[in-house]
């Protein structure tokens, strides 16, 4: 044991490739597995202060902030180191807030396609039109059952955070929720 | 077989043939064909029994509503029973059979009902098969419901798939006819989010069933123009073969679409169903009105239909209903069918009209009978004759087909769901929807706006009504020029029952309710109409009384000498119509009925070959059977007896972790444990008990202190959520002002009991810690680097009793470090036990767990009760005050061994004194927990006992009447290896 070793896949390589209706990749989701996630928590009265930290973050290094509830945060870097990420994390929100890591807590899917937002509706009772869940907008909620964190990318582009023990499931859902317009899990 | 298709017209493709079967019949129908407009147009006219005497039944309706024509449809595992024939549409291939009737359709046995039918009036069974008592289960039940009934289930697996779906709405208009489409438009002209759904597959309503012109072109074109334009819409969702069937709290309506019921072949990519709940802001019926049939002797025989049905077989799917027609009606509207018969080339011999002078003109040449009825009817297999009486004068008039009307009652369902009650309009002669609905109105004829233009612009001014109060300003479209509308008022006469009738007078069709049975009902006291429809089950079964509940609420109303309004409806519950448990359960079947957790170890546990168990969500390693193993008891006692002499590593991942943060995290937890932590120095761990609010105790854990302000608390695997609740409910609501936070991280760690003498020497070998007792003593708690330069946390805490520790690792190397730790114990002997060893290493030494922990015991009963601190408030501390909670006599944790030869004693067994007869009421409390001990070579358990702790050394009977089993034992102390010295143990 002299190195760190190779970290699991959340979700068994059967899961991997094409599926749904043929000859059509309507959708496609993405489990990314090395995100780094962190949970910022503030109290209320720091709420604002780790709010303004966040948003400074999020501008300049390029993590993506999610609310998550008064004062509470996801802040994710899909490509970031964890360790560094999390200091990075903690040192702009300083004594604001606490960071709690979440990257192996939590598992990000990628649902990107013209019919994301359809398929999601199928699994996610949030109201997905673009005018009320805007780019940029999250929702703390259920999908097939399932706790997620839910964050709108782009108007075709959605994230899902889910907690690791869910994942297996939450993809086989996600699949049926796509077949008919089928798909592509990579 | 004689063609009953009109030789031009409808909306029925000529060119596109669909072969079907119907009992086994090869027929032949057109592309935009329902089954019924196939059957009619093949001269099938007889398609089912019904349910009480067996009597043969023709098509009444064109729609939803259908009474009679319930046919099996499909084959296999897609066969459906009860399917109305007149909302099918037609395709290729399809395969339908009639019901209720044996050896066939045209002789069915069953029909010697019809023959008794004179003693089978209502309350019939109630009143003969009332002994002996017990029969009625065994034997009377079982026969009447053989002989009455619909069609049968069956067992086969359905091989297609249904799915449910979200849908949000700032109008769901519901009903794409005339009204509903203007609505629809209008709201979506005006920028708001529209859902436009209709129960059949084209859009128009009853425009499909008329030859009106709408906006210079044929109304059913003129509909699929409007759909087209609604479609292209950003903001519109329109959804064709969809079924509003409820409307429930927070403005959620449910649907249901029949995404592939019209084909042989479904696509496997798509669902046959899919169960729509849409969130509204608001909704707007447009369903339209139902027409009433007319009650009168012989009126179910086979060719008489409603009028509005008839029209729409000729108009829409271009079937003759018969050859020679007559019409009987109270009302104006029926005259449009008179018109549509003589104008698609069918004779009608007269018109029956129950008023003396009706103001309406009936087609040239056809003659009308006013002031009449019809009394009677008769044909051997169908119409042939009709008696109407006039005046008090007689004539039989020889038709085939007779249409009838009595009349319309505005479709109100949806509106009178969620606990309003339809109110009697008396110049309507109908029930309304109630005004001042909140988040939802009615519209057109649904709101008894019954001709076709006021229809229209009624659509379009309640949704403006309902835009303004959407914050949207109303963009109305110019109402479309209409011809070939006649204009007649379609306010029936009241005539809820022809009197001097010959024969049976059907009220409910699909349950065989007639006049006379109501009149029974009303004879023996039943006053409120909820009585009468149970006592005669009048609008019960698959149509819920679609068509009936309106006549025999003015039969009832007329018995009684009082106003329909007096008498009231029945409750207007979901579903509007039928809808299949496939649909209800979605997705969820199979692998996907509910979520599965997998621990993070599950790999590591799989490749050391563990036979999982299904523990609420989760799937926990149990035991770890090895080749020569013969049974899970031997794997079993292997691991147990492992660790207690070497070492053993166990998945732990699953019990609840919660990360409590702030500078009031202490006293946070001071508050929702009954002991104390603020005490707690930072780098321990201390057990702890919560208790509820009435003083039981709720769930136990540890809490780690990690640093001044930082907490780890863990909780049991079944009570994670829950706890991570409470916890949520203590610091938002009862002491909001305490600055903490809480994080879930059950899901990031990764945690393994590595316990057994040797787990210090296998632990050394992976972490970069001094873990001496000095330095590293009992409960101790840390943050530590592996050798890997992984980051872990590391606990000194013992669930068995040995010296143990909880190694926790981010969980996406969950396995990695599992396997790294089995390498690092090979030298030391170690295995992996699972869930089944844990048990018994935690019963040997006395640990509870929520076999215990059962909602009825106190820190006391356990034997915790030195924890409870006086010296501080927590949740839970002034109810464990009660007298009866601090009482002796309660029932307190004990342990049993066996007093004689070894035997075996079962969680559930009573206890019970030696002396006292085997019964529940000499019971002194329960086993919890037992196992065979394999360290101690017994059985041994956990017991609740009336006064336990005070009666170690009583010889007990343990007491299992459901196995049969009784083994006499001595009480303990609950921790068997305090009283078992080292050399005892073998």
């Amino acid at each position: 044991m002299t190195s760190v070793p190779a970290p699991s896949a959340p979700v068994g390589p059967e899961h991997f490739g094409i599926g749904g209706a043929p000859d059509r990749t309507g959708i496609e989701i993405a489990i990314v597995h090395e995100a780094a996630v962190a949970l910022v928590l503030a109290s209320r009265a720091n709420a604002d202060a780790a709010a303004g930290a966040l948003a400074v973050l999020s501008s300049t290094r390029g993590a993506s902030v999610r609310a998550a509830g008064p004062g509470s945060w996801y802040v994710v870097d899909a490509n970031a180191d964890e360790g560094t990420f999390l200091r990075r994390v903690g040192d702009s929100v300083g004594p604001a807030g606490a960071v709690v890591d979440q990257s192996s807590g939590r598992v990000l899917f990628r649902i990107e396609g013209e019919h994301a937002a359809a398929a999601l509706s199928k699994v996610a009772f949030v109201d997905l039109f673009e005018a009320s869940f805007p780019t940029g907008d999250s929702a703390t909620t259920m999908a097939a059952g399932i706790g997620v964190h839910l964050h709108r990318t782009g108007p075709q582009s959605f994230e899902l955070l889910v907690m690791r023990s869910y994942a297996e499931s939450l993809i086989d859902r996600l699949k049926l929720a796509c077949r008919e317009y089928g798909y592509r899990v990579g | 077989m004689t063609s009953y298709r009109l030789a031009a017209g409808g909306l029925v493709d000529r060119s596109r043939p669909l072969p079907f079967t119907f009992d086994g019949a090869k027929l032949s129908g057109l592309a935009g064909d329902s089954l019924a407009s196939a059957l009619l147009a093949n001269g099938v006219r007889t398609v089912g029994r019904s349910f009480k005497y067996h009597r043969p039944r023709g098509i009444l309706t064109a729609g939803s509503s259908e009474p009679n024509a319930l046919v099996s449809l499909g084959t296999g595992g897609r066969r459906e029973p009860n399917t109305r024939a007149t909302t099918i549409e037609l395709y290729e291939g399809l395969v339908a059979e009639s019901q209720n009737r044996w050896p066939s359709l045209r002789f069915d046995a069953g029909a010697l009902n019809n023959l008794l039918s004179p003693f089978l009036a209502a309350g019939f069974y109630y009143k003969t098969f009332m002994w002996p008592a017990r029969f009625w289960e065994k034997l009377y039940e079982p026969l009447i419901r053989r002989a009455a009934g619909l069609g049968r289930g069956h067992y086969l697996p359905d091989p297609d798939h249904y799915e449910k779906r979200w849908a949000h709405c700032d109008l769901l208009v519901v009903g794409a006819g005339p009204s509903g489409l203007l609505a629809a438009l209008t709201a979506a002209r005006s920028g708001a989010r529209v859902i436009l759904a209709d129960e059949r597959e084209r859009p128009g309503g009853s425009l499909l069933g008329e030859r009106l012109d709408v906006g210079g072109m044929p109304g059913a074109d003129w509909a699929s123009r409007i759909v087209s334009e609604l479609a292209a819409m950003p903001n519109v969702t329109v959804v064709l073969r969809t079924t509003v069937f409820g409307w429930y709290d927070s403005n959620v309506f449910g649907a249901l679409e029949k995404v592939q019921k019209h084909t042989a072949h479904p696509d496997p990519n798509l669902p046959v169903e899919r169960l729509w709940r849409i969130v509204a802001r608001h909704a707007m019926l447009a369903t339209g009105a139902e027409e009433r049939p007319l009650t009168f002797g012989g009126n179910d025989r086979i060719g008489i239909m409603l009028a509005g049905a008839m029209r729409t077989y000729a108009n829409r799917y271009s079937v003759a209903p018969g050859r020679r027609a007559a019409i009987f009606t109270s009302g104006d509207d029926a005259y449009r069918t008179a018109h549509d018969l003589v104008a698609n080339g069918v004779e009608v011999a007269a018109i029956v009209d129950s008023r003396s002078d009706p103001a309406v003109g009936a087609p040239p040449g056809v003659r009308v009978i006013a002031g009449s009825v019809v009394v009677g009817t008769s044909g051997a297999r169908g119409l042939a004759s009709i008696d109407i009486v006039t005046d008090g004068r007689t004539e039989r008039l020889a038709v085939d087909a007779l249409a009838m009307s009595g009349g319309f009652s505005p479709v109100i369902h949806l509106a009178c769901q969620r606990g309003a009650r339809p109110i009697w309009n008396s110049s309507l002669n109908a029930f309304a929807a109630p005004p001042g609905l909140r988040g939802l109105s009615v519209a057109g004829a649904a709101a008894g706006v019954y001709s076709t233009g006021e229809g229209m612009r009624d659509g379009i001014i309640r949704a403006g009504e309902a835009l303004e109060q959407l914050g949207f300003a109303a963009h109305p479209p110019s109402l479309p020029a209409l011809e070939g509308e006649d204009g007649g008022a379609r306010v029936a006469a009241a005539l809820w029952h022809v009197g001097g009738s010959r024969g049976k007078a059907f009220v409910d069709f699909q349950n065989d309710v007639a006049v006379a049975d109501l009149k029974v009902a009303v004879s023996e006291g039943y006053r409120h109409v909820e009585l009468v429809k149970r006592y005669t089950t009048t609008g019960m079964a698959t149509d819920q009384g679609k068509l009936s509940n309106v006549n025999a609420i003015g039969i009832v109303a007329e018995q009684l000498g009082r106003s329909p309004g007096e008498i009231g409806t029945t409750t207007f519950r979901p579903f509007y119509s039928p809808v299949s448990f496939g649909a209800l359960a979605g997705e969820q079947t199979g692998r996907n009925f509910q979520p599965v957790r997998r621990s993070p170890l599950h790999g590591w546990a799989q490749d050391n070959g563990a036979v999982f168990v299904e523990s609420g969500l989760w799937y926990r390693s149990a035991w770890f059977p090895r080749r020569d193993e013969k049974g899970w008891r031997e794997s079993v006692d292997r691991e147990a007896r492992n660790v207690r002499r070497n070492v053993g590593v166990c998945d732990v991942s699953t019990l609840g972790k919660i990360e409590v943060f702030g500078p009031d995290a202490a006293q946070f937890l001071d508050r929702v444990y009954c002991n104390g932590f603020s005490t707690l120095p930072v780098g321990k761990a201390r057990y702890g008990l919560m208790l509820r609010e009435d003083g039981f105790v709720y769930d136990d854990g540890t809490a780690s202190r990690l640093g001044a302000d930082h907490f780890v608390v863990t909780t049991t695997t079944a009570l994670a959520g829950g706890v991570m609740g409470h916890l949520e409910f203590c610091a938002q609501v009862l002491w909001p002002a305490l600055d903490i936070r809480l994080a879930s991280v059950s899901d990031q760690w990764a945690q393994m009991a590595i316990a057994g003498p040797s787990s210090r020497a296998v632990l050394e070998r992976l972490v970069d810690t001094d873990l001496s007792d000095a330095e590293f003593p009992h409960l101790a708690a840390a943050q530590v680097l592996l050798r890997n330069g992984l980051e872990a946390r590391l606990f000194r805490i013992s669930f068995s009793g040995e010296l143990a520790y909880e190694l926790a690792v981010p969980a996406k190397f969950g396995n990695a470090i599992a396997g790294a730790v089995m390498e690092a114990g090979a030298p030391y002997g170690i295995c992996a036990y699972g869930t089944e060893a844990l048990g018994v290493l935690r019963i040997e030494k006395g640990h509870v767990t929520h076999a215990e922990i059962n909602g009825t015991v106190t820190p006391a009963d356990l034997g915790l009760g030195r924890m409870v601190s006086s010296k501080k408030d927590f949740v839970g501390r002034t109810m464990l005050r009660r007298e009866g909670l601090a009482a002796h006599e309660r029932q307190q944790l004990v342990g049993l061994k066996p007093a004689g030869a070894d035997m075996r004693m079962r969680a559930g067994a009573h206890l019970l004194r030696l002396d006292d007869a085997p019964s529940t009421s000499n019971d002194q409390g329960y086993v919890t927990s037992s196992c065979y001990s394999p360290n101690l070579g017994h059985h041994i358990a956990l017991a609740l006992l009336r006064g336990g702790s005070t009666r170690y050394g009583e010889h007990l009977r343990v007491w299992n009447a459901l196995h049969g089993e009784t083994v006499e034992a001595v009480v303990c102390a609950p921790d068997f290896l305090a009283d078992a010295p080292a050399r005892e143990l073998q």
